[in-house]
C-alpha cells in the first residue's frame, strides 16, 4: 500500500487516498464531522438513512438498488459513529475492482458518481424531503435505538459511557433519542442537511486502485457545494475522575455484564499515549493480558474479560460477562490486577509480548481497507496523525517506568452492572 | 507440489500432499503484510455418531467445541500463550462440520506455524483441566443464551430438522458437557484428528516452500484410522412449522428457512448448487426486487433483513431473516412470492441482474486472507476445487434456478420467531 495522500479538494474538504492493488474491491467514503451538541444526533442519524433511499436521478428506491446490482452488487453503507466529541456522518460505497469484472467495466468513476448522487442530489421538493420516506426512516431509527438492548455486550458498554459522561457531550448517543427523532419533520431535516453540507468539515477516503482521476472528479462534484461558517469542534478531556459512581440496571438475562469506566488522563495527542497503548495491551486488551489470564483462565469466572481505549476522549473501559453471583469477585480481581500493574508487577517478557502484539495488529490493519480508514479518521479527530509505522516505533520505545506511570494515571469513574434476573 | 492458477481471481494455489496424509494448500499473496494459517479437521458439532472398527460410538453434544478449547492445553501449559512472544494472533472455532485452529502474523511466520502444528498434534487432557473448562464454556453457553440472533437461528434449525444433529447447539448444554471426560476427549481426538482428516490452508505473505519446510520438520507420522460418519435419516418435511421464544429484545426477530432435500452433493455440483441458491434468494427478495421495497416501505422489514443459503453435505437450507413487528406478514409475503415465481418462472433479465450481483459480492468477499483460507478449507472438505466457487457462476442457467425453485415447497419451511418479554 502506498503512503496515504491527503489533499484539499475544496473549502474544508479533504480527500485521502491509499492507493493499493491488493484488494478485490474499492472503498470510497464521504464523511461529515459534526461537532456533538451542535444539533440533535437523531437528525444526522436519520439523514444518512433518508439520503440512502432515493435521489433526483433515482426517485424510486428500487431503481437505485438495481443500479447498485448492475455495479456488480456494490453496497452503500451509512456511517454514523461517535469519535471523540464528533458525530461522524456519511455514506460509503464498496464495489468490485475493475480488474475482476466480467466485461472490464470502469468501476471507480461509476461508484463515485453514485455515491455523490446519493449525497448531493437528494430528492427534495419545496424545501423538504419526501414525507413518506422520512416517516419510514424515523420508525426504523426508533427501532434501532430501542434495539440497542438486543446485544447485551455492547449495550452494557454504551450504557456505562452514557452514565459516566452524563453532562459531557461524549455522553450523547450517536443515534440520538426517541424524543429527538419524533420531533423531526421533512422540512427540519432538510434545513439540517443544508447546514451539514455547508458548515462541517468533510473527509473523503478512498482505498483501492486506479485513483489517478479521482481528485479531479471529486473536485468537480464538490465545486457546487455552498460552503461557509465552518464549525470547528473539539473534545473536552476530563483528566481525572471524582468519586466512584455505581449504577445497576436489571434485565431478564442469563448472564450479567460488568463494565468499569476509567479516565486515563491521556489522549492520542499526548506524549505518553504510546505508554497507555502498551499498558492497555498488558492489562486487558489481548488474550495474553492479565485480565484474560486471571479472570478467565485462573478463576474461570467468564468467557470474556477485555479492555478498550477511546483515544480522543481519554477513556478506558473494562468489560466482562459473568454470573450475577460472581460480580464482586470479578470486580475485585479486575481492580487487583490494575493495582499489580501500578506496582510494576509485570515482567519484561510481558512487555516484549505486548509490543509484538501491538506491532502485529498495526501491520495487519494495513491489510484491511476499513481498518486503514478508521485509523486515519480517528487520528485526525484525536490530534495524532502518525501512521502505523511511526506509532509502532513509538510503542517499542516505551519503558517499564512509563507503563507504570500510565497505569497510575488511571482513575476509576464508574462501575456499571447489567444484572440478570430470573426469567 | 501441484500448482493451479485462476485468471479470473488472479490467484495461484499450490498444493502439497504431505507424506503424513495431510493436505496443505497455500495461496501466496506477497502484497499483504499478513500471513494466515488455518489447521482444520473435518469434525464438527454434527459428527456426534460414528463407526470405527465396526463399533458404533455416540458422543456427548458439544464435545467438538470442548475439545477445541482443551487442545490448547499441553503438558507444559497453555499453547495459546506461546504465540504472544512471536507476535502471533491465535484463535480457534468450531462449526457444524469442522474445527479450526488458526493464527495470523506479520513476522516470524515459521515460529508461529511451528507452534500451531505442534500443539494440535499433542493432546493432553486431565481431570482438573476438563473441570476448569466446564466453568468457562458454561459462561460461553450463557452468553449465547442471551443472544437473540443466535437463538433465532438455532430455534429455526430445531424446527427444520427432526433428527439431524445440526438442530443441536454447537457448544452443547451445561448438562451435556458435564459428561465429558479426558478419556472421551482422547478417543474423539484419535478418531478425527488424523492427518488424512485434516487440512492446512495458508494465505498471505508466505511461500509454499516455507510452509513445506516447517511441516516436514514438525509433523510427526500419525495413524489414519478409518472412521465413518453416521447421520440419522431425515424426512424431507420440516419437523415443526414454527418455533417461538421470548427474550429481552426491543422487537421481534424472525428466521424463515426452507430445508433442502438435495444434500450429499460434493465437488463442482455442490458449488453450482449453492451459487444457484444464492441467485435464487436474490431473485425472491433481494434489494433489486419490488417485493423487498414493498415490505420495506410498509415498515415490515428494515436494513437488518437478509437472505442466503447455508449448508454443507449433510444439511442445507435457504434462509430469510430480519427484525419485524409482524414476522408472519413477512413470512407470508415471501411464501406467496415463491409460489408466484413457481407459476411464472424467472425472467432472463432478473436472472442476469441477480447473477451479476451474486458474482460481484462473492468475488469482493475475497479480500481477507482469513476468509480466503477458511473458504479453501471448507471447499477442501467438500471436494470442491476452490476456484470453481467463482467460475461456476457463469455456468448457471435460468433452468437451474427454476429447478431449485421447485424444491421450495411449503412443507419444507419453518418460521422461528423471538418475541419481546411480556411487560
Amino acid at each position: 500500500m502506498q503512503k496515504l495522500q491527503r489533499i484539499s479538494v475544496g473549502d474544508g474538504i479533504s480527500l485521502s487516498i491509499a492507493e493499493t492493488d491488493k484488494f478485490k474491491t474499492g472503498h470510497l467514503s464521504v464523511q461529515f464531522l459534526m461537532p456533538l451538541g451542535f444539533a440533535d444526533c437523531a437528525c444526522g442519524a436519520l439523514l444518512t438513512a433518508v439520503l440512502r433511499r432515493t435521489s433526483l436521478r433515482y426517485p424510486r428506491a428500487l431503481d437505485l438498488a438495481r443500479a447498485l446490482e448492475e455495479l456488480y452488487g456494490a453496497s452503500v453503507s451509512r456511517v454514523v459513529r461517535k469519535k471523540g466529541e464528533y458525530q461522524v456522518l456519511g455514506l460509503s460505497i464498496d464495489f468490485l475492482a475493475e480488474r475482476y469484472t466480467l466485461g472490464g467495466e470502469k468501476q471507480l468513476a461509476a461508484a463515485a458518481d453514485l455515491l455523490f448522487e446519493f449525497l448531493l442530489r437528494p430528492a427534495v421538493r419545496d424545501g423538504a424531503f419526501d414525507s413518506a420516506i422520512v416517516e419510514q426512516e424515523k420508525k426504523n431509527l426508533c427501532d434501532l435505538i430501542d434495539g440497542r438492548i438486543n446485544d447485551k455486550r455492547s449495550y452494557a458498554i454504551t450504557r456505562c459511557v452514557e452514565l459516566m459522561c452524563d453532562g459531557e457531550k461524549y455522553g450523547l448517543d450517536e443515534l440520538g433519542t426517541r424524543g429527538e427523532v419524533e420531533a423531526i419533520t421533512p422540512e427540519s431535516l432538510y434545513a439540517y442537511y443544508q447546514r451539514l453540507i455547508r458548515e462541517t468539515p468533510i473527509e473523503i477516503f478512498f482505498v483501492g486502485e486506479g485513483s489517478e482521476d479521482l481528485a479531479g472528479l471529486v473536485r468537480g462534484k464538490c465545486a457546487a457545494l455552498p460552503r461557509g461558517g465552518m464549525r470547528q469542534g473539539g473534545t473536552e478531556v476530563r483528566r481525572t475522575a471524582g468519586e466512584v459512581r455505581r449504577f445497576t440496571d436489571e434485565m431478564p438475562v442469563a448472564q450479567g455484564k460488568l463494565t468499569l469506566g476509567f479516565r486515563t488522563g491521556i489522549t492520542a495527542a499526548d506524549p505518553d499515549y504510546p505508554a497507555l497503548v502498551l499498558f492497555n495491551a498488558i492489562y486487558g486488551a489481548t488474550p495474553n493480558g492479565k485480565l484474560f489470564d486471571n479472570v478467565r483462565e485462573k478463576l474461570s469466572l467468564c468467557y470474556y474479560c477485555s479492555t478498550m481505549v477511546e483515544r480522543a476522549k481519554g477513556l478506558l473501559l473494562v468489560y466482562s460477562g459473568i454470573e450475577v453471583k460472581d460480580k464482586q469477585q470479578a470486580e475485585d480481581e479486575i481492580l487487583r490486577q490494575l493495582e499489580a500493574m501500578r506496582a510494576g508487577d509485570f515482567s519484561d517478557a510481558d512487555m516484549a509480548e505486548a509490543v509484538a502484539t501491538i506491532q502485529n495488529s498495526y501491520r495487519s490493519a494495513e491489510d484491511s481497507a476499513a481498518a486503514v480508514e478508521d485509523w486515519y479518521l480517528t487520528g485526525l479527530i484525536a490530534g495524532n496523525t502518525a501512521d502505523f509505522a511511526a506509532m509502532s516505533e513509538r510503542v517499542a520505545a516505551v519503558t517499564r517506568e512509563q507503563v507504570v506511570a500510565a497505569a497510575n494515571k488511571l482513575t476509576l469513574d464508574t462501575i456499571y452492572f447489567l444484572r440478570g434476573t430470573e426469567r | 507440489m501441484q500448482e493451479q492458477y485462476s485468471a479470473l481471481t488472479g490467484e495461484r494455489i499450490r498444493r502439497i500432499d504431505h507424506p503424513t496424509g495431510l493436505t496443505i494448500l497455500v495461496n501466496e499473496k506477497p502484497s499483504y503484510n499478513k500471513a494466515y494459517a488455518v489447521y482444520a479437521t473435518k469434525f464438527g458439532s454434527v459428527n456426534n455418531v460414528f463407526m470405527r472398527d465396526g463399533r458404533r460410538r455416540t458422543l456427548p453434544d458439544g464435545i467438538a467445541h470442548f475439545l477445541e478449547h482443551k487442545l490448547f492445553e499441553n503438558e507444559e501449559g497453555d499453547a495459546f500463550l506461546r504465540f504472544g512472544p512471536v507476535g502471533g494472533n491465535a484463535n480457534a472455532f468450531t462449526d457444524f462440520d469442522m474445527t479450526a485452529y488458526l493464527f495470523s502474523c506479520t513476522e516470524h511466520f515459521d515460529k508461529n506455524l511451528e507452534i500451531l502444528l505442534d500443539f494440535v498434534q499433542r493432546p493432553y487432557f486431565t481431570e482438573k483441566s476438563v473441570a476448569k473448562e466446564q466453568g468457562i464454556i458454561g459462561q460461553e453457553i450463557r452468553m449465547y443464551d442471551d443472544d437473540p440472533g443466535w437463538r433465532v437461528t438455532f430455534n429455526l434449525l430445531a424446527a427444520l430438522y427432526r433428527n439431524h444433529p445440526v438442530r443441536i447447539d454447537i457448544a452443547g448444554t451445561c448438562e451435556t458437557i458435564a459428561g465429558i471426560t479426558p478419556e472421551l476427549l482422547y478417543e474423539t481426538y484419535e478418531a478425527f484428528y488424523s492427518p488424512r482428516n485434516m487440512v492446512l490452508c495458508v494465505c498471505g505473505h508466505v511461500t509454499a516452500e516455507e510452509v513445506l519446510e516447517i511441516a516436514d520438520r514438525v509433523l510427526k507420522p500419525r495413524a489414519n484410522p478409518e472412521v465413518e460418519r453416521v447421520f440419522p435419516a431425515e424426512p424431507d418435511a420440516a419437523a415443526a412449522p414454527r418455533a417461538e421464544q421470548r427474550l429481552s429484545v426491543a422487537r421481534p426477530l424472525f428466521a424463515l428457512g426452507y430445508k433442502n432435500p438435495n444434500v450429499n452433493l460434493s465437488g463442482r455440483e455442490a458449488a453450482l448448487y449453492e451459487n444457484t441458491m444464492e441467485i435464487l434468494s436474490e431473485i425472491i427478495v433481494g434489494k433489486g426486487t419490488a417485493l423487498y421495497h414493498e415490505l420495506y416501505e410498509k415498515g415490515l422489514i428494515n436494513a437488518s433483513f437478509g437472505s442466503g443459503y447455508q449448508g454443507s453435505e449433510s444439511y442445507g437450507y435457504l434462509l430469510f431473516e430480519g427484525e419485524s413487528d409482524e414476522p408472519d406478514a413477512v413470512a407470508d409475503a415471501i411464501r406467496a412470492r415463491i409460489a408466484a415465481l413457481r407459476e411464472s418462472g424467472v425472467s432472463d433479465e432478473e436472472f442476469e441482474r441477480c447473477r451479476r450481483a451474486v458474482y460481484g459480492r462473492l468475488m469482493g468477499a475475497g479480500n481477507s486472507p482469513e476468509r480466503i483460507a477458511n473458504n479453501m478449507a471448507v471447499c477442501h472438505f467438500r471436494g470442491i476445487d476452490y476456484f470453481t466457487l467463482f467460475t461456476s457462476i457463469s455456468d448457471i442457467t435460468p433452468a437451474d434456478v427454476t429447478r431449485a425453485l421447485g424444491e421450495l415447497t411449503p412443507e419444507r419451511a419453518a418460521l422461528s420467531v423471538i418475541l419481546p418479554e411480556r411487560k
